[in-house]
Formats: structure tokens, sequence, C-alpha cells
């Protein structure tokens, strides 16, 4: 049975039809899935190499990305989401609902008042939000973690530098 | 070639290769032997023995014309498009892609966007690129094709196993030796007949490359379906279907959907030749 392995000339297709028209493949000895691919060829003939004329991929955003975004700066994640339940709504999904809410009756004209505003339509329909606490800048954690430890006692603030410099230091003022 | 001289023309399906013909096979039923490569048309009506006398073989063959060329006519004959909707692809999460750096450029016209650093695949495509290719499964499970489903996900070997069993067809999801396709005749004997189709539920091998197969399937004139995901090629596959390819929800769609083709279309095999059957008796009964 003859075929032709050059995979990357062509598609599977172009390959078998030519071979049945040059007579190396009988008609009758077509294979199986010649009739089917004729009557629904794929969108995209599959040939090895092919140019596509590519430009920058969208980024997908939502006008209720800002919002989301000052969300979770300020009260981060509140509770674990169950990505199980289909229904269910997140916390942040609510907030940006009452936010548009609020936004539509116009009494508020700065984003920070409507933001305050949300949160506290919020805690009325009873969905309490907490701040998350701002992180600590590094310099002032390693001063107080060495106060911490001078604290503690005396013993973890040893050194063997110090220990060995005492040592040689005894015998000298021993000798007469 | 002095092939056909040799074995006498098995019947489909008879003689099945159980033997541990790759490393860690128990599941794998690989070839059945009946010509080598690609199984010509004329050796399928010899394979069913006709029960009548030569002088009414002219009759046979249109009838045997008739079951092959009718489904080719209507454009969903196996109703394909009823198996899924884009809701339910959506629910599996199939619209999911890898992050934007590890992408494949060939990808590019399947991708609609980028969320936060993760592309999102197009599932207006998926959809319209996975019905073609259940459509297509669906005319090879009826024109009684060798399918072969591989994967080497090893978190889905289990599941895509019990699929191919599940449907009367064939499984391949460890490694994947050398020349099982190009070497075949010298590895497996001279009467080989190859699988008619291959179905890619993952595309990538444990490496994270594209399975040899793909490239040797287009190399023997196998017609392949794949599940690509944003970081394979789909260049070489017949028929891709772009579409997230780890999550187990995703998977298991796809298991499912070409589980339901596949029967689907040798239900209607059945049903045709039962059909064509009754008008051949009718035929005779009209004559005498």
């Amino acid at each position: 049975m003859a075929g032709s392995r050059l995979e990357k000339f062509g598609t599977i297709f172009t390959r078998v039809r030519d071979l049945i028209r040059g007579g190396v493949i009988k008609y009758d000895k077509r294979p199986l899935w010649y009739d089917v691919y004729a009557a629904f060829p794929p969108r995209d003939a599959p040939l090895a190499e092919r140019e596509h004329d590519i430009k920058p991929v969208r980024r997908i955003l939502y006008p209720e990305d800002n919002i989301r975004a000052a969300f979770y700066k300020t009260y981060a994640t509140p509770r674990p989401m169950d990505m199980t339940d289909q229904e269910s709504v997140s916390e942040c999904q609510k907030f940006i609902l009452k936010y548009q809410q609020l936004e539509r009756l116009g009494k508020y004209q700065e984003e920070n008042a409507l933001f305050e505003a949300t949160a506290k339509a919020l805690q009325r329909d009873g969905i309490v939000l907490r701040k998350r606490q701002p992180p600590k800048q590094e310099t002032e954690t390693t001063v107080s973690q060495e106060e911490e430890r001078l604290e503690k006692g005396p013993a973890l603030t040893i050194k063997l530098s110090d220990m060995i410099k005492e040592a040689l230091q005894k015998p000298e003022t021993e000798k007469p | 070639h002095g092939l056909r001289n040799m074995a006498a023309p098995l019947r489909f399906g008879a003689a099945v290769m159980q033997s541990a013909v790759t490393r860690g096979l128990f599941t794998s039923r690989l070839f059945s032997s009946v010509s080598t490569a690609t199984t010509p048309l004329g050796d399928l009506t010899k394979q069913e023995p006709s029960k009548e006398a030569p002088s009414s073989l002219v009759k046979d063959e249109s009838a045997k014309d008739r079951i092959l060329l009718e489904p080719l006519k209507h454009p969903d004959f196996f109703e394909v498009k009823n198996l899924f909707t884009m809701r339910d692809l959506f629910n599996a999460k199939v619209h999911i892609g890898h992050k934007e750096g590890c992408w494949d450029r060939n990808m590019y016209p399947y991708i609609f966007g980028a969320r936060l650093g993760v592309h999102i695949i197009d599932l207006d495509k998926t959809v319209d690129h996975l019905q073609h290719a259940l459509n297509f499964t669906a005319h090879m499970a009826y024109r009684k094709a060798i399918i072969l489903f591989i994967s080497r996900h090893r978190q889905f070997t289990h599941l895509i196993e019990n699929t191919a069993k599940d449907c009367g067809e064939y499984a391949h999801t460890r490694y994947w030796q050398g020349g099982m396709f190009t070497n075949a005749t010298i590895q497996y004997g001279e009467g080989i007949r190859l699988p008619e189709l291959i179905i890619f539920i993952h595309t990538l091998n444990n490496v994270f490359e594209p399975h040899v197969a793909i490239r040797d399937a287009a190399k023997m004139n196998i017609p392949t379906v794949g599940i690509v995901d944003t970081s394979c090629n789909p260049n070489l596959i017949t028929y891709p279907v772009p579409g997230n390819d780890d999550s187990p929800d995703a998977v298991e769609l796809y298991c499912r959907l070409f589980k339901e083709a596949i029967l689907k279309g040798k239900a209607k095999r059945e049903e045709m030749e039962k059909l064509v059957a009754k008008e051949r008796e009718e035929k005779t009964k009209k004559d005498s």
C-alpha cells in the first residue's frame, strides 16, 4: 500500500488526493476517511507551517475592575470562596452591585465617598467587612526584633568572639 | 505487494493483539490484522460474507454504497450539535488557558484575550471546532474505523482507558515506542492494520513537547482529532479543538462527548444495515 510520509508538505488530504490522481493509489482502494474529509473538511487546512498575523492579544478588562481593585486593596479576601457552588455571589460582587446602585442615585460625586457609603450600606444589609492591616515596613521590624531579644534574656545575645576575648584577658590579669 | 495474498481477510475486531507490545500495557489493545496501513474501502465489502448468489452482487454493491454515502449528504447526520452547549463548556472551564508566557503562537487565532495574565480561549470557535470533530468521529465510527485514544497525562490514564472500553475502541496512554506507526510492519508483522482515527485528549507528552504520534499520524496519512490548549501546536492536527486540557471537569466532558459520538455512529450503522436488509428482502419478494 503506497503512502506519502512528507508531513511537512501539504495536508494528508492533498497528498492522498494527488496520489490517487497520479494513479499510485487506486480510487477503489482510497482510505476510509477520504470521503468523510471531502464532505466535511476542517475549518483550516492542517498544514505543518502556517503564518499568523499576530497582533497583541487583547486584555480582558471590565469597568467594574476599578471597584474590584479598590475593594481588594482595602479588605483583602474576606473568606475563602467555594468554587463548586455556581449560584453563590461573592462579597466583592455584592459590593460592586451596591456601588453601582449608589452611583446611579447620583448622591455622591467623589469615589472615596461612594466607597465608604457602599461599605456602610452593606453593613446595614448584614455583611461586615474588616479592613486589612497595612504591611509593616522593613526597618522598623529589624530594630524591634533586636530589642525583643535583649528583653527576653542576656543569654540570647552571647557571641563566641566575646567569650574568647574574655578567656584571653583572664590569664593576663592572673599572671603575676 | 503480495501482502493481500498472505492472510485471509479476518473479520473486523477478531484477532486483537493482546501481547505486551508496549511497556506497561494491559488494557491497550492495539491493532487487528487485515492489510497494511489504511484500509481500502474495497476490503470492507469483502469482510461481511455475502449470503446471496454472485448474480445479485450488483445489488449488494449498490446497497453498500448507499450505506456509506447516505450519511455524507446530511450536514449533521448524527445530531452531534445536541450533545453539548456553550454553557456546558463554560461550566467545565474549557475556556481557561495557560499563563501568557507559555503560549504557542500557532494558537493565536483561537485565543479570545488575556484576563490578568491568563489566556482565555474563544468559546465560539471551540463550539464550532468541537462540533466538526464530533461529526467526523461519528462518521468514522459509522464506517467501522479503528479509533485510538491517546493521552500522556497520567492523571487521566484510567478515565481514558475506561472511555475507550465503554465505546468498544482502543486507547494508548502509556510510553510511546518510536516506530509504532512508522515501523509497524517490522514491529508487529506483515498484515497489520493501523488505526483510522486518532483522538488526542492531551497533545503534549510528559515533558511538555508535542506527542510523537501527531507527526507519525500525519506521516501515515491517518486523520487526527485533538484537544489543543494554549501551550500546544495545533498545526498537524486535522480537526483541532481549542480548549482546556488540564481541568478534570473539562477532560471528563471531552471523554463523555467522544464516547457518545462514537456510540451514536455505531448505532446508526446497525440501523442503516437493518433498513437496507429489509428493503432488499422486500425487493426480492416483489421480484419473485
